[in-house]
């Protein structure tokens, strides 16, 4: 019996044994977080987005595999098959994330389409605005300056008038030095109205020469009223008085006539036009109708509205050009090249544009001589260089035709 | 009997280099595609957006370099456990870096969108600002006609 009983413990520890040693393996860390991964609530999210379903599919089908291996206590080869699964795991949720930032970027696209159309409206508003106070200016500048002649003729006709009425009525001065004395004065004021013509009274040159011969005509008139009978002295400071002003008349004259032919239209443009060729090059400088189109290419980062590093001196020169030349307009037109999308590349060109006209205000050129558009990434003038694309044109127009 | 046993040796002769060549056409390919899953890691790796994918390019290296050894002992089985795993890493590599170019992409956009917004404000206060102008110069003009 004891024997029996022996031998039954045997066979079953033995049997034990065998069974154990037969047994698979536990589940490796890797398959249990695979496990846990397919079970979550991020996995049901996952399945639902459909480049990720492949992928899902697939750590799904390794953990199959995997189980099947580690039954078959082929252990290395279900640990293999976890690894496999869980880096499928991770690219199906990569994707489905793909899935959700792509949305995320057509949103923010959405709104800068919805932008677009409302920045285009307000600078054109913008653009209206400033082109009706610069016409206004320009009225203005002309109305005074008519203004300004008719008074000043005004008041040298009732000068002349008062000063014949007190001659006329003093009998104390000899008719003939009275004579004299009325033809000095006739003489000045025409000399000082031909002086007020060439500008004598403005002029650094004739400036000073002007004031003084108007003084000394005023101090004669001065006199001859207070002191009748001190006509010689009078009749000496008239004639002192028609040589200054002859004098400034003089000095005025040749360089009114070279300002005026400097100033005129077509010489301001030709200069323009040279300006910008000696300073920009000749490829990028081209004639307009009554001025210039500079080219600023390669001004931008690509992609954005902030300049290039070493654009300075391109920057510095353009607005050197537009305070000099004062009397012309400013168009700023943006561009860029084909890299991104439209949409964000029409909005680029705009701020490029803008960028350019803060400079040039921040410079003190005033804001109603310019307008800006953006012309986006389809006027492509370099189609061998696409970073020079990434541009300015800005043109300058004399703006009395 | 001899010419037999010669015809045998060179059958066997043949049997081994039709083996030793279907062994080094199958090595090549394995070879080639390490050099392959190398230059495109490489790629990845120079990508603006690879630095959300460094943790699984790292271990992708790793991997690699195993396969490499793992060549060299003419460890096949390890071989193809270690192409493998970089072959899957690649596919989530690439879809880590796309998804890091879209976020990048929305992040860009959005700035654009706040620098647009600025802009508007900007111009429509400038156009406020040119409206006054504008009455001012106006007034200035009927005054300075009225005075001629």
């Amino acid at each position: 019996m004891s024997r029996f009983a022996m031998a039954m413990v045997v066979a079953i520890a033995l049997t034990g044994v065998a069974l154990i040693g037969c047994a698979p393996a536990e589940k490796s860390p890797d398959l249990l977080e695979l496990e846990g991964k397919l079970q979550s609530e991020e996995a049901q999210r996952i399945r639902e987005v459909p480049n990720a379903v492949r992928f899902h599919q697939e750590a799904r089908q390794y953990r199959r595999a995997a189980e099947e291996a580690r039954q078959d206590r082929r252990d290395e080869r279900s640990q293999e098959y976890a690894v496999l699964g869980l880096i499928r795991y991770r690219t199906a949720l990569a994707v489905a994330q793909q899935f959700e930032e792509a949305e995320t970027l057509q949103a923010a696209n959405a709104k800068i389409e919805a932008l677009n159309p409302e920045l285009r409206e307000v600078n054109q508003a913008r653009n209206e605005l400033a082109r009706e106070v610069r016409e206004l200016d320009e009225a203005i500048r002309a109305a005074v300056r008519e203004r300004d002649e008719a008074r000043r003729r005004q008041e040298a006709a009732a000068l002349q008038e008062r000063f014949e009425a007190r001659q006329g009525a003093s009998g104390d001065v000899s008719s003939e030095v009275l004579r004299e004395i009325n033809e000095g004065i006739r003489e000045a004021v025409r000399l000082r109205d031909a002086g007020f013509d060439v500008k004598a009274d403005e002029y650094p040159e004739s400036r000073s020469v002007f004031q003084r011969a108007t003084d000394q005509l005023q101090a004669a008139r001065n006199l001859l009223d207070s002191e009748p009978g001190a006509a010689e002295s009078v009749r000496r400071q008239v004639a002192f008085a028609v040589q200054l002003f002859q004098e400034a008349l003089d000095t005025a004259t040749p360089v009114h006539e070279e300002t005026v032919e400097r100033m005129r239209p077509e010489n301001r443009i030709a200069t323009l036009r040279q300006q910008a060729r000696n300073n920009f090059g000749a490829p990028f400088s081209e004639e307009e109708p009554n001025g210039v189109r500079i080219i600023l290419a390669r001004l931008f980062v690509p992609g954005e509205a902030d300049f290039r590093r070493n654009t300075e001196t391109q920057l510095r020169v353009l607005k050197d050009l537009a305070e000099e030349y004062e009397e012309f307009s400013i168009q700023i037109h943006g561009f860029t090249q084909r890299r991104g999308g439209a949409t964000a590349n029409l909005t680029t060109s705009q701020l490029r544009a803008h960028s350019v006209r803060d400079l040039l205000v921040e410079a003190g050129v005033s804001p109603s001589r310019i307008e800006t558009a953006g012309m986006g990434q389809d006027q492509i003038r370099y189609p061998d260089n696409a970073d020079n694309n990434d541009r300015v044109e800005v043109i300058m127009r004399h703006t009395s035709p | 009997m001899l010419s037999v046993i010669v015809k045998r040796g060179w059958v066997a002769v043949l049997l081994v280099a039709v083996l030793l060549m279907a062994a080094v056409a199958v090595a090549q390919p394995t070879g080639d595609q390490l050099e392959s899953f190398e230059a495109t890691l490489a790629e990845l790796e120079e990508s603006d957006q690879s630095g959300i994918a460094a943790e699984e390019i790292e271990l992708a290296r790793t991997w690699l370099a195993e396969a490499r050894q793992a060549q060299e002992r003419r460890d096949d089985r390890m071989v193809e456990y270690r192409v493998r795993r970089v072959d899957h890493s690649l596919d989530l590599i690439r879809a880590l870096v796309q998804v890091g170019n879209l976020r990048a992409g929305a992040a860009v956009q959005d700035e654009r969108y706040e620098t647009m917004t600025q802009e508007i404000e900007t111009l429509s206060s400038e156009i406020e600002e040119l409206e006054e102008r504008k009455a001012r110069r106006e007034a200035e003009l009927r005054r300075v006609r009225g005075e001629n």
